[in-house]
């Protein structure tokens, strides 16, 4: 049976907690792996353990790319950061898809304004899929990360498959939080992962924010998505289009510090 | 106690030529002139096709048409030999080379040094595996005088029965059996003794000593004496050299830089052994591969630099490191030797293993963090391993700097103190643009994926004009604002303020 078709039934079997009925789907299943908090409580709420598990493949399925994936995992890895341990990013392969945020780069003042220090950070830019998934390994046979995100490449399900069994593995030596970012239209290929978290743009509530799907997690299934805001602006556009340059300025420039290296250069 | 170990190398040129890469078919090393060279050594192949010592070449050739002839190279034997004596040092302190004709090796001191490691049985242990893994095979020989123990090594490394003589009084014993061929004496001498129907060491001891040393000589009264610990011998000192350097000749032509391996594991292990006996780390090994000269183009080494973050000395940890650096390289033309050399010893800090597991809070700055950033760099260069690092300055695209995770940074930086500016207006995104996009424009809406709605802003930043029109940062003058397509994707977009007033994507708050 697919689990669409479970869900009438499940949602028809009413909430659980009925005294001296216990319901088959009502505790999530109690993980043996560590977790860190998410930093979003209604996520860490439907995730088990209650946060990311440690030592265990994660994966993110966002279906547009940059839709808040990184904002979603910033709190964790503030958190391994925090802790003075090490993060591994492997960035977005350089023959990968022509897209222009492939080929951004983290910024480190949005990272420390998410709390994330880039200096407990390494960054990888592989050529080719062959060196990410090289990369990947590597870093996971490292015992002190803290922390891999990486934007693997694809290839086929099979192989893929193959690829993230042996990461899978690899991440059950030590007790990193290991997330991977993969394109939308894996969510039908079968996956090792633990935890598979498909991020949508939540359209429904009024704040429009991302919508986690969690598509695969031990325990019973979810059946409604869980929204989060992940940015910090309000939902409406603020008033109108600038129409010329110079009126809608508020900030005066000359009422800032000059930055020290400026100050050097002029002087 | 002293004690003294001899290791006795059988037909040394042979194992040296056979150290790269076992060689399976018949091979035999030649010497003499070279219009009418001789066997002086063959393997086990040769042997059995009926290729003897003394042999001409020709002769050899008409038995054994596949027959692989190695010239011998006296350079390449006593430089061997001292790279070895370079390795044994981290054994004892009192290490002397010896060259002979049936066996050339090393003598070391060990029973000053054998409760170090655990033991004699231990330390024999460690040896012979060392020597395995050098590449070489030797014959032990234990007595408690230098002569004595080469006597003991030469006669088992020429396939003879002999005792060791761990004790001054189990000396004689010992050395009574032994032919007089071992001693090395004169062919004049030996053959004299030899028509005196006096075959054995011990027959010799037994001759009155006043008329021996009138008849050979006192040198050779003297020598016995030595060997029977009746008169003192001291040894030559070997000093070791502050710079390391070995080579291996490679039997056949390497093409793919892979088959290097094999060989470079021979040298990171000897190595390893000279590092452990200065107590030191290499911070830069230099492996360089000899071509033969095939053309005019093709350069005569190719030169490979292991450049590590901290000093090592670990020949497995090296050879990883290697191994990677391998698969970025092609040689040139094929290679004929390798040699390794380190010329700067650096202070090494062993990291002992630890009896508990690792804490949960490890350091990030422990060895294993070096070690990836290590492993990573050499795979894949500095340009795709590097770290970002925030800069005080108001242009986004300035307040960025990628630094390389080279080896000359050591390994990762320590934080860097938060830049001096206070917290910008606007929220900073995650990721950035290295080159802004231009806009498609649709008056006077830009559109990203669709149609835009701006969010928050703006904040104007107009800086840059204390850089006086350096042309690679130019002042700007532009309003950014966030902005959000109908795909859910968050952007930071800029405005120039200057005409045309185009619109940016900069940034993804990812």
């Amino acid at each position: 049976m697919r689990a669409a078709n479970l869900i009438p039934l499940l949602r028809a079997a009413g909430p659980p907690g009925m005294p001296g009925l216990w319901h088959a789907d009502d505790p999530l299943a109690t993980t043996a792996a560590e977790c860190t908090s998410s930093g979003f409580d209604a996520l860490d709420a439907e995730l088990p353990g209650g946060g990311w598990p440690q030592g265990q493949l994660v994966e993110l399925l966002p279906e547009d790319p940059g839709i808040g994936e990184l904002s979603l995992l910033a709190p964790a890895l503030a958190a391994q950061t925090r802790a003075g341990r090490a993060c591994v990013w492997i960035l977005p392969c350089e023959s990968g898809p022509n897209d222009p945020l492939q080929q951004a780069l983290p910024y480190p003042p949005g990272l420390v304004e998410a709390g994330i220090d880039p200096s407990c950070s390494i960054f990888v830019r592989p050529a080719v899929a062959r060196e990410a998934w090289w990369a990947v390994e590597q870093s996971l046979r490292a015992a002190h990360l803290g922390a891999l995100i990486g934007w693997l490449p694809t290839s086929s399900a099979q192989a893929d498959f193959r690829a993230l069994r042996r990461l899978h593995l690899l991440a059950q030596r030590h007790r990193a939080l290991v997330f991977a970012i993969r394109p939308p239209h894996c969510a039908d290929a079968p996956s090792p992962a633990v935890l598979r978290l498909q991020l949508a743009c939540d359209r429904r509530s009024p704040a429009p924010g991302l919508g986690v799907t969690i598509l695969k997690r031990r325990g019973r299934p979810l059946i409604e998505p869980v929204a989060l805001q992940v940015h910090p602006w309000p939902s409406t556009a603020i008033a109108g289009w600038p129409r010329s340059g110079f009126s809608t300025a508020c900030h005066d420039v000359m009422a800032r510090p000059v930055p020290a290296c400026a100050a050097a250069a002029a002087g | 106690m002293t004690l003294w170990l001899a290791l006795c190398l059988p037909a040394l040129p042979l194992q040296l030529a056979e150290r790269a890469a076992p060689c399976p078919g018949p091979l035999a090393i030649v010497e003499g002139p070279r219009e009418r060279p001789l066997i002086s050594f063959c393997n086990g192949p040769a042997r059995a096709a009926g290729i003897a010592p003394a042999m001409k070449l020709a002769a050899a050739q008409a038995l054994a048409h596949t027959l692989t002839a190695v010239p011998r190279n006296p350079d390449h034997e006593r430089d061997a030999l001292h790279e070895l004596a370079c390795w044994a040092y981290q054994f004892s302190a009192q290490v002397t080379i010896r060259t002979g004709a049936p066996a050339s090796g090393l003598v070391l001191e060990t029973g000053g040094s054998e409760r170090l490691f655990g033991g004699p049985s231990e330390l024999h242990r460690r040896i012979r595996r060392g020597l395995g893994h050098l590449g070489y095979r030797a014959a032990f020989g234990y007595a408690a005088t230098p002569r004595a123990a080469w006597l003991i090594g030469t006669a088992r490394a020429s396939g003879l029965h002999a005792a060791d003589a761990r004790t001054a009084a189990l000396l004689d014993a010992a050395l009574a059996p032994l032919p007089l061929t071992v001693l090395q004496w004169d062919a004049d001498t030996t053959r004299a003794l030899h028509a005196l129907g006096l075959t054995t060491i011990g027959q010799v001891i037994g001759l009155p000593r006043d008329a021996f040393a009138r008849r050979f000589g006192v040198e050779r009264l003297g020598d016995l004496d030595r060997a029977l610990g009746r008169q003192p011998d001291p040894q030559p000192a070997f000093s070791l050299p502050a710079r390391f350097a070995a080579h291996v000749e490679l039997a056949a032509d390497v093409i793919d830089s892979g088959q290097l391996m094999f060989p470079a594991h021979r040298l990171l292990r000897s190595l390893e052994g000279f590092l452990r006996g200065h107590n030191a780390g290499a911070a830069e090994p230099v492996f360089t591969a000899h071509h033969s000269r095939r053309g005019e183009r093709t350069p005569a080494s190719t030169r490979i630099v292991l450049a590590l973050a901290a000093p090592e000395r670990d020949a497995g940890r090296l050879a990883k490191l290697l191994a990677e650096r391998l698969t970025r390289i092609s040689l040139p033309a094929p290679a004929v030797g390798l040699s390794l050399a380190v010329e700067r010893l650096a202070p090494f800090q062993a990291l002992n293993a630890s009896l508990l597991p690792p804490s949960q809070d490890s350091v990030r700055d422990g060895l294993d963090w070096l070690q990836l950033s290590e492993t990573l760099h050499a795979r894949l260069g500095s340009e795709r391993v590097f770290q970002l690092q925030a800069v005080d300055d108001h242009r986004p695209e300035h307040a960025i700097r990628i630094v390389p995770l080279g080896p000359e940074r050591g390994g990762p930086r320590a934080a860097v103190p938060p830049p001096a500016l206070p917290p910008p207006a606007l929220q900073r995104p995650l990721m950035i643009l290295s080159a802004p996009l231009p806009l498609p424009q649709q008056d006077p809406r830009p559109g990203y994926r669709g149609e835009l709605a701006l969010i928050a802003g703006p904040e104007r930043i107009e800086a840059g004009w204390w850089d006086f029109g350096d042309p690679h940062r130019p002042t700007v003058h532009r309003d950014y604002f966030v902005a959000r397509n109908g795909h859910g994707q968050t952007l930071w977009v800029y405005r120039e303020l200057k005409q045309p007033r185009r619109w940016y994507l900069h940034g993804f708050f990812c």
